[in-house]
């Protein structure tokens, strides 16, 4: 078997045969590691040209056409060690595998998300759900600027700020309007509420400053300037559904008023 | 709010392919988006007035008007 993988390599490489029959035995007294033997017989000795490479490894089609060739997916991380050495299964698990301090906060925040939604569903009281909602809002943010650790995430984890300041504003709305009642959960969310949102403005202060370094940093160099191509696509490329989501939205606070308004007995 | 939930969900993906293509257009479409849901917000608030107005609760279980 060996011989065979020997005398398979060479003609492969080169072509010669007797080269082949000479890494054959150079091969036996390096006592090459071989996995199970499967030839009772070595004498016969044929040749078969097989081929082990990554699909996406040439850009042209250069494969022989004398040859079987075994085609493999590309490795997502280098798992070749030193020399060829046999290698650790449990060593190779933990490669690739390191969690960092942003993969461990997107993770958190992506399964708080999760059960957010699921919360949100399930929940039969209105208020109930909105704090849900809160939770929802909150929570894709910190993924996002998590994994973008840069100013796109800082402005998105910025908008779903504002988002929650107006789901807030409508639970101050409730309140003033008398409509709300106070259950047992509602009554207990004052306390960690108070606290998720000093945690969450904590973070989001964070993430603003990093943002800001990397505004310093970038604004230097001039590679991103993302407000101001954001602003041109608005007032330039989108400048007629701006004008139309401004229309929108004004027919919306009109219509929630007439909604609202108590009528005069 | 499951509207809600859905447009968040689509927020999040056009954020994550605007920074993984390094393109704008997906974060002036959240903008956009925002707004949407901003309008939706304010007519769903609304209607919840109303409900609790006439009904003198918050209870989805009573709200079954159109309920067969």
């Amino acid at each position: 078997m060996k011989r065979f993988l020997a005398e398979s390599y060479c003609r492969a490489r080169n072509g010669n045969y007797r080269a082949g029959r000479a890494f054959c035995f150079a091969a036996q007294r390096e006592r090459i590691y071989s996995g199970a033997v499967l030839a009772a017989v070595q004498d016969i000795c044929f040749s078969v040209c097989v081929r082990v490479d990554a699909r996406d490894a040439a850009a042209i089609p250069l494969r022989p056409t004398d040859g079987v060739r075994m085609e493999i997916a590309p490795a997502a991380v280098d798992r070749e060690r030193h020399r060829h050495k046999l290698c650790d299964t449990r060593e190779d698990a933990v490669v690739g595998c390191e969690m960092t301090a942003q993969l461990a906060v997107f993770f958190v925040l992506a399964v708080l998300a999760v059960i957010g939604a699921v919360s949100l569903i399930l929940q039969k009281h209105p208020i109930h759900s909105a704090l849900s909602l809160i939770v929802v809002i909150d929570c894709p943010g910190g993924p996002v600027s998590a994994v973008g650790s840069g100013v796109r995430g800082g402005r998105a984890d910025h908008c779903l700020w504002r988002r929650d300041h107006g789901a807030v504003r409508v639970r101050d709305h409730a309140l003033e309007c008398g409509i709300e009642e106070h259950t047992s959960i509602s009554k207990m969310a004052g306390a960690p509420g108070l606290l998720l949102v000093v945690a969450l403005a904590g973070f989001v202060a964070a993430t603003i400053a990093r943002s800001t370094e990397n505004i310093q940093a970038t604004s230097q160099t001039g590679v991103l300037a993302s407000t101001l191509g954001i602003s041109n696509m608005l007032f330039k490329d989108f400048v007629y559904p701006f004008e139309l989501t401004s229309f929108l939205i004004l027919v919306a606070v009109l219509g929630a008023t007439v909604l609202a308004q108590r009528e005069k007995s | 709010m499951s509207i809600e939930l859905m447009l968040n969900a689509v927020n999040l993906a056009f954020v994550a392919f605007s920074q993984a293509l390094g393109k704008l257009d997906g974060q002036v479409f959240v903008l956009f988006v925002i707004v949407v849901a901003a309008a939706e917000a304010a007519v769903g608030l609304g209607i919840i007035i109303l409900i609790a107005r006439n009904r003198q609760t918050l209870n989805v279980e009573r709200v079954n008007l159109l309920k067969l």
